[in-house]
């Protein structure tokens, strides 16, 4: 059995829990399968452990295989704070409507400053207030198929780049450096949320991965 | 022999015959291929839960020999899948049959 569980530990590297545990669970289905096989086909007890591992073929190349499709441990993570995060901001009526109405007092705001002839302020907090429209509205409205879900991405990523460019103009190039250490939780996010969206059916995605 | 991308196709179609657990599925893929396609059966399942991901195949627990086992069976997304593949190799096939057929 030793051999069975250095393959198991080799091959559930880096999956989330509840994805090492099904793929134990499946594997030494499999293996004692193979190995009863073996022992009717009149294979001795110990070689037919070893005819079993052995048809597994490498943990490591098996291992590669699961990331590609189970949920890793750092994706299971993400899931679950963006679950708790949701489930805060919609529990919290002061949040939620502190959230809802941000946008709109930046907006007003700047109206403001703007009938000021303030310009560069005004423009600042247009950015501000589009900003957390885009990243803190959407949960509340109903986007639950991939169809709106897809689109309220392409417009998020639209306006974040937008936004970036309006906001360091001909410099972008220069604070390039500055941008990508502010966006990184971001692209990180976004970029574990992608392989999520790829690696679960539509059927079981938790409302977060819509957005 | 192991044609890299055919794992899927191949269980598609002994599921197409018949629901199947993980060790079956293995063992047909052999049989049927007179042991020429041997894969490494650590393999077989992240497939599985591809093909699963992507709705082609389901899963259910079922019992054979007092043991519950963990079957797999094809969806009607899944039967689409297998004859688009089918045809696709068939095509693939021909031409390399003509390219090799001429030299």
């Amino acid at each position: 059995m030793a051999t069975l569980d250095s393959w198991l530990n080799q091959a559930v590297r880096h999956l989330s829990k509840e994805s090492a545990d099904t793929v134990r669970c499946e594997i030494q289905e499999h293996y004692e399968a193979a190995r009863l096989d073996a022992l009717n086909s009149g294979i001795e007890p110990q070689q037919a452990d070893s005819v079993a591992v052995q048809a597994l073929g490498d943990p490591c190349v098996a291992n590669r295989q699961y990331r590609k499709v189970l949920l890793t441990s750092s994706e299971a993570k993400v899931l679950r704070q963006s679950n708790a995060e949701s489930r805060m901001i919609c529990s919290n009526k002061w949040l939620k409507w502190t959230l809802l109405s941000a946008p709109g007092t930046l907006l007003l705001l700047s109206v403001i400053f703007l009938a000021m002839h303030q310009i560069v302020l005004a423009r600042a907090l247009i950015l501000f207030g589009v900003l957390m429209a885009t990243f803190f509205v959407p949960p509340f409205f109903p986007i639950y198929s991939t169809v709106r879900g897809r689109v309220y991405r392409v417009i998020k990523w639209t306006v974040l780049i937008g936004g970036v460019l309006m906001l360091f103009g001909k410099d972008g190039w220069n604070w390039a450096w500055l941008n990508s250490c502010c966006l990184y939780p971001v692209f990180y996010m976004e970029w574990k949320r992608m392989l999520i969206r790829r690696k679960l059916p539509v059927k079981q995605w938790p409302r977060q991965l819509y957005l | 022999m192991n044609l890299k991308g055919t794992l899927p196709t191949l269980i598609l179609e002994v599921l197409a015959e018949e629901s199947s657990h993980g060790y079956r599925i293995a063992q047909k893929i052999k049989q049927s291929s007179d042991g020429l396609l041997d894969f490494k059966e650590g393999t077989l399942y992240p497939a599985l839960h591809k093909l699963e991901n992507e709705g082609s195949v389901e899963s259910f627990e079922g019992v054979e020999s007092g043991r519950t086992r963990r079957y797999y069976r094809i969806t009607p997304a899944g039967l689409k899948v297998l004859r688009d593949d089918r045809a696709e190799w068939q095509q693939l096939s021909r031409a390399v049959s003509m390219i090799l057929g001429e030299a």
